[in-house]
């Protein structure tokens, strides 16, 4: 039997670019379009560092977007053979500043930050009343406004340009002030105080060198001006190589602070390796083609390395009225035409705006008795969850997930010190997870059973490193175990979680990144709808709601349906609806192909 | 090479309740000589280390028991006394492996230092007892371990006082030459070449015919017994293991022109081997002498190799070398390159050596002492030899002696002395065979008649200095500074034993006719000498000292100058009116016993029996200047030191000084007050 590393490295072997940046043996930028298999690169890319490259006890580091997307790596990782060991670390910015700049040397630089970190939980009221203080309306600078400007002030080496707004400016500097005033903190001012112990101190940044020689970033263009701040220092001052992966297409939260200048910007930057991977594994190169015309540009030269010949199947699907005859025409249509033709549930997906539409769609299917996989899991991005799930894999027998991994988090959660009762918290974890077996048919009992034989609630709230709201999620959590959508799940349906089984898949533009479909449909393509009309004037937010239909489109291999309705309800009355920009550029760029063909 | 990367050591110790130690704490530097009488706690002072850094201490011996606990305790685990130790540690960030794994115990970046904290700590029961555990800690924070996996990278290694070097050097295994072998990156092909013409020649061997004869005699032998029943059991005749996997592994080392093993040299040599070969294994290996070609060819495709072609120089068998005169800057590039390419993932070590004077002929004590001085591996040597102590250099010693029941730890390595005092006292510690280091008190004088004199006195007096193991050190200059400075540092009793050294003042002409004031000594208090004043240079000399040593400040001075004597004795110096033998007979004859006197100088002077008349008359009167001329006279030709020699057989108490009786009976009451 092959194993998984070897199999996947000869896959990357085939294509030049991709086996180019497997290759490459220094700071290295990869511009990885939609379908070219950059989470296979950065994985064996890892695995062949440390078995290679690294010799213990160096490590290094892996950066990415979400909880949901460590804990995805993880597990790709363990699957492919990784053996824990000592200066790994894969993990989120956030987490990455605190256990590596933050906690360690706070205190020895004496840095205006109150240890043990507490994270302030009532951000949103905070943000209300300097509003307040300073007679500023809510229309004027949004929470987002803010953390933008605060981003801004970090550090000072990118030469991206940003707009800046002097009262959303005038607000940061109080927020962060008044923050200071209450012992809290925040994610950006983690960030901040991170970033700047880097800048100043040299033993700071000769410590990161010699744990990680390696620092491996993966979805740049979602992560903002503070790590490529880090990024840009660390790369002029020490010897650490950089492999950094992302596509600025498929930027789409710069309200977060993301901007896809900053990977143009490494991408051009000297001394770097650029490599570009081109090929497209899962699109046909017709959805290829035309899913270019959404950003508007026409220098992009992605192939496909796949489903060669295969021609676009593209709908333009004019409903009457309201979104409601939208989600009757998937009822009626598509979905039946789908099981016509073999297409399986799982190799579906709706993509909407809002996760509002997407659960009265939800209720419709679930009476027409379609099943489909709604997949707004927020308790997903909570840790403590996400924990929760990988003790239902081990429970369940999955291999993905060791024991050891569970069991170092959950001493995280019980803030563990002292090494004397170690073993038997190891034993009575381990022997709790057993006999949570019994409960493996009823979610519900076997949540419950956790939570009290690991007195979990308590242990979070005696925990300075978590905030209440995590009670709050957990507790929501159990309802939906009890009476929402997880309700007579089994646990090891949970430990699936994140997955359709054999469903339709129903999830919002943003949240579609990274998956792939055989059939996409997109809801609500009016004008005024998408692009949003609001953005339509500003270039850079136009530009952004592009390459949010440029991330709808290529999630589809082969099909696309593109739905709008003529008549739509609003709080004002009912509104004749033009069909949107986009769907008028990419009607018009169909018609072409079909005619040069 | 010319450049030294010297290696991580231990800056700083600090120990709470251990064995003999109660509560010390002690700065150190790269090398350190660790000196104290026997039982004082020198082994434990190392073993305390060992605690936190030896890998090849188990969880037992980590787990402490009660006789563990610092003797002065009651029944210390009864009452859940804690016993903590903890080293600081400094030379390890130029290393990543190092830094990558011990930052988080960082205290201090500039320099860069981190603690390593072994605690022994007690959990109280529902009962009323304790349960006891250990951990070890990194930097100041309770939940970062310092774990064996962390003793991997950052160790100690102790050679034992009695130690099998022979036995070591045998074994296959352990031995430091067949270790430093197998850091070499050998070719397998090169091995088996060489296997393969040594297989040749020696099977030439097994073609003589009585070795034939021999072989198939066996075999008819053997066969006979165990007859057809177990099958291929022919057996034949091999010269050596010339397996090449095992070819390294039969290398042995050889002494001399005529190539005696090790086992047939003296036990002192393969000790001194011994030595040097674990120290070469100790050294820091990242930096490869000898490069393979394909490894070095690999290298040249990473970024940043253009060092290696400045570094390293192809030789006939088409290796690597390294070259011998390599910059500083490309050595560290050098280095940082290797780290992160071929890292050995190897530790560094500090080594520390116990007694390595056993078996030692002192001239080699001396070579392996100044041989260990050069590694770049950080040392701790415990050692009774004088002849290593003797070239120690003076901020290397850690000097461990008992006071007040328990023991106490002073070192040297933050002393400061100005070049000429430094030298003045190596130089002095280096004659007298480091004499300072190993009394228990110490009487410090100037010159060559205090030596013979002031130990007899302690006899006439009823305080045999050798009993107390105090001794008198004659540093033959008045310059007392250093030595007081550096008895101080290492802890020791002592008192200063000075001329008062009286002076009058006196215009006099020189060489150009001009009239100005000079002091003139070696001469009586006379009331003509009021006239222009007159004083005490030893009083002068001791307030310089005391200022200079920050003991006291202009103006607690007192101003009469027989209150300023008694003032200094507060602090230890003991001075006379004018010198040591003038002193002995104004108080011999207030004591009627000039009788020593006149005895002595009549039977040592080569002079008449006038100039015997003149002494005698000279020393009635109270003229001791003048008696003392006379015996420095050339024409007695007797001198001072002979004529302490021969005083120091004969005096009595009644010959005895105040002022020393004073310093004398000051040093023994210190010394037991110490203990």
């Amino acid at each position: 039997m092959t194993d998984l590393y070897t199999k996947k490295l000869n896959q990357i072997k085939i294509d030049k670019e991709q086996y180019d940046a497997f290759l490459s043996n220094k700071s290295t930028v990869v511009k990885a379009g939609p379908g070219s298999g950059k989470t296979t690169v950065l994985t064996v890319k890892i695995m062949n560092l440390l078995k290679e490259k690294i010799k213990e006890p160096r490590g290094l580091a892996c950066i990415t977007f979400s909880n949901e997307a460590v804990s995805e790596f993880t597990s790709r990782l363990n699957k492919m053979g990784y053996q824990k060991r000592k200066n790994i670390m894969l993990s989120t910015v956030h987490s990455f500043c605190i256990s590596e700049i933050i906690i360690p040397f706070a205190k020895l630089y004496n840095k205006n930050i109150s240890l043990p970190l507490s994270i302030i939980s009532e951000k949103g009221e905070l943000f209300q009343s300097i509003l307040g203080n300073y007679s500023i309306d809510r229309s004027q600078v949004k929470l987002e406004d803010m953390d933008n400007e605060r981003n801004m002030l970090i550090g000072n080496q990118s030469k991206v340009a940003i707009d800046s707004n002097e009262q959303a400016k005038k607000v940061a500097l109080e927020y962060e002030q008044r923050l200071k005033e209450l012992g809290k903190v925040d994610f950006i001012e983690i960030v901040k105080v991170a970033t700047e112990l880097i800048e100043e101190q040299d033993y700071v940044r000769r410590c990161l060198e010699a744990k990680y020689p390696w620092i491996l970033i993966d979805e740049y263009q979602d992560l903002g001006k503070p790590l490529h701040e880090m990024v840009l220092t660390l790369l002029a001052k020490t010897n650490i190589k950089f492999f950094i992966v992302g596509d600025p297409d498929q930027s789409i939260y710069s309200f977060q602070g993301g901007n896809p200048a900053y990977l143009k910007e490494l991408f051009e930057k000297e001394n770097i390796r650029s490599i570009e991977l081109k090929t497209n594994y899962r699109s046909n190169q017709e959805i290829i083609d035309l899913s270019s015309i959404a950003l508007n540009l026409d220098d992009r030269e992605y192939r496909a390395g796949t489903r060669q010949g295969e021609k676009a199947d593209i709908r333009f699907i004019t409903c009457k009225n309201e979104m409601s005859d939208q989600y009757k025409y998937i009822i009626n249509n598509i979905i039946p035409e789908c099981i016509g033709k073999n297409i399986p549930f799982e190799e579906i997906c709706i993509l909407s705006k809002t996760w509002g539409e997407l659960e009265d769609l939800s209720r419709a299917m679930d009476n027409a008795n379609i099943p489909n996989y709604f997949a707004k899991q927020g308790f997903l991005k909570n840790q403590v969850i996400i924990w929760l799930k990988d003790c239902a894999s081990w429970v369940t027998g999955s291999s993905a997930v060791s024991f050891t991994d569970i069991f170092e988090y959950w001493l995280k959660i019980i803030s563990y010190i002292d090494e004397k009762d170690k073993l038997l918290k190891v034993r009575n974890l381990h022997s709790v997870l057993n006999s949570s077996k019994q409960h493996q048919n009823q979610l519900s009992d076997w949540v419950h059973y956790m939570f009290e034989e690991l007195s979990i609630k308590d242990n979070i709230i005696q925990n300075e490193q978590y905030d209440d709201k995590n009670i709050a999620v957990l507790e929501d959590f159990y309802d939906l175990t009890l009476t929402g959508e997880l309700k007579d799940y089994s646990v090891k349906r949970f430990s699936e979680l994140g997955k359709p089984n054999n469903q339709v898949t129903l999830t919002t533009r943003h949240s579609s990144k990274g998956l792939e479909f055989e059939v996409i449909v997109l809801l609500g393509l009016e004008e005024g709808n998408f692009p949003f009309f609001g953005n339509v004037d500003d270039e850079y937010k136009l530009n952004e709601e592009r390459r949010v239909f440029y991330v709808s489109l290529t999630r589809a291999k082969r099909v696309c349906y593109l739905l709008r309705s003529e008549r739509i309800t609003y709080r004002t009355g009912t509104r004749i609806k033009e069909p949107s920009m986009f769907w008028n550029e990419l009607m018009e760029a169909v018609e072409l192909q079909r005619k040069n063909k | 090479m010319g450049i030294n990367v010297n290696g991580p050591y231990i800056s700083k110790v600090r120990i709470k309740n251990f064995r003999n130690f109660n509560e010390e704490e002690v700065n150190l530097s790269h090398k350190q000589v660790i000196i104290g009488e026997n039982n004082i706690g020198k082994t434990n002072f190392l073993r305390a280390i060992q605690l936190i850094l030896d890998p090849k201490l188990s969880d037992d011996d980590r787990n402490l028991i009660e006789t563990d606990f610092y003797e002065g305790l009651d029944s210390p685990m009864e009452n859940g006394e804690e016993i903590e130790i903890s080293i600081d540690i400094r030379g390890f960030d130029h290393n990543k492996n190092l830094l990558s794994i011990l930052s988080d115990g960082t205290i201090e970046d500039n320099p860069c230092t981190i603690r390593l904290t072994y605690r022994y700590y007690a959990t109280l029961n529902n009962d009323g007892t304790y349960t006891y555990q250990y951990k070890i800690l990194q930097g100041n924070s309770e939940e970062i371990q310092f774990t064996h996996y962390h003793r991997r990278f950052l160790n100690i290694k102790v050679i034992p006082p009695i130690r099998d070097v022979e036995a070591e050097l045998r074994n296959k295994r352990k031995s430091p030459i067949n270790q430093l072998i197998k850091e070499y990156d050998i070719k397998q092909e090169e091995l088996e070449q060489i296997s393969k013409g040594l297989k040749k020649t020696s099977e030439e061997v097994l073609t003589i015919d009585e070795l034939k004869h021999l072989t198939e005699s066996i075999n008819n032998r053997y066969s006979n017994i165990i007859g057809q029943q177990v099958p291929d059991t022919k057996l034949s005749l091999e010269t050596m293991d010339l397996d090449p996997n095992r070819i390294l592994n039969s290398l042995k080392i050889m002494l001399g022109n005529n190539k005696r093993p090790t086992s047939d040299t003296s036990l002192g040599l393969t000790n001194i081997l011994y030595i040097s070969l674990v120290l070469l294994s100790l050294e820091d290996k990242t930096i490869p002498p000898i490069l393979q070609e394909d490894t070095y060819d690999r290298l040249l495709h990473e970024g940043n190799s253009d060092v290696l072609k400045t570094c390293y120089t192809q030789n006939e068998s088409s290796k690597y070398h390294l070259n011998n005169d390599i910059s500083v800057e490309d050595y560290e590039r050098l280095y940082s390159f290797m780290e992160d390419q071929l890292s050995s993932n190897k530790g560094l070590t500090i080594l520390a050596i116990e007694e390595p004077e056993s078996h030692l002929h002192p001239a080699l004590q001396r070579i392996i002492y100044k041989d260990v001085m050069r590694s770049n591996t950080s040392v701790l040597m415990t050692t009774h030899s004088p002849y290593i102590t003797s070239v120690a250099p003076l901020n290397s010693i850690v000097h461990l002696r008992l006071t007040e029941g328990s023991t106490s730890i002073k070192a040297t390595a933050s002393l400061e002395l100005d070049d000429r005092d430094q030298k003045d006292l190596e130089r002095y510690i280096d004659v007298k065979k480091g004499e300072i280091y190993f009394g228990k008190g110490v009487i410090l004088v100037e010159g060559v008649a205090e030596e013979y004199l002031i130990p007899k006195f302690a006899d006439s007096l009823g305080y045999q200095l050798d009993n107390k193991g105090i001794i008198c050190c004659n540093i033959n200059s008045t310059n007392f500074y250093p030595y007081v400075k550096y008895l101080k540092t290492l802890g020791i009793p002592h008192v200063v034993i000075t001329d008062g050294d009286y002076y009058y003042n006196k215009m006099v002409k020189n060489k150009n006719g001009k009239l100005s004031q000079k002091k003139i000594f070696h001469e009586m208090f006379n009331e003509k000498h009021n006239e222009l004043g007159y004083g005490y240079e030893g009083l002068e000399r001791t307030k310089d000292l005391m200022i200079n040593l920050g003991e006291i400040c202009n103006d607690n001075i007192p101003d009469d100058i027989n209150e300023e004597g008694k003032f200094y004795r507060e602090s230890d110096v003991f001075i006379g009116m004018h010198t040591l033998e003038v002193d002995m007979m104004e108080v011999s004859v207030e004591k009627k016993s000039i009788d020593v006197w006149t005895q002595i100088f009549d039977d040592l002077t080569a002079g008449g029996d006038g100039q015997k008349k003149k002494f005698k008359d000279s020393l009635q009167k109270g003229d001791f200047a003048a008696c003392l001329k006379k015996i420095e006279s050339n024409y007695s030709k007797i001198g001072k030191g002979r004529f302490a020699q021969a005083l120091s057989a004969e005096c009595n108490k009644n010959n005895i000084p105040e002022y020393i009786e004073a310093a004398i009976k000051r040093i023994y009451f210190k010394v037991d007050d110490e203990q």
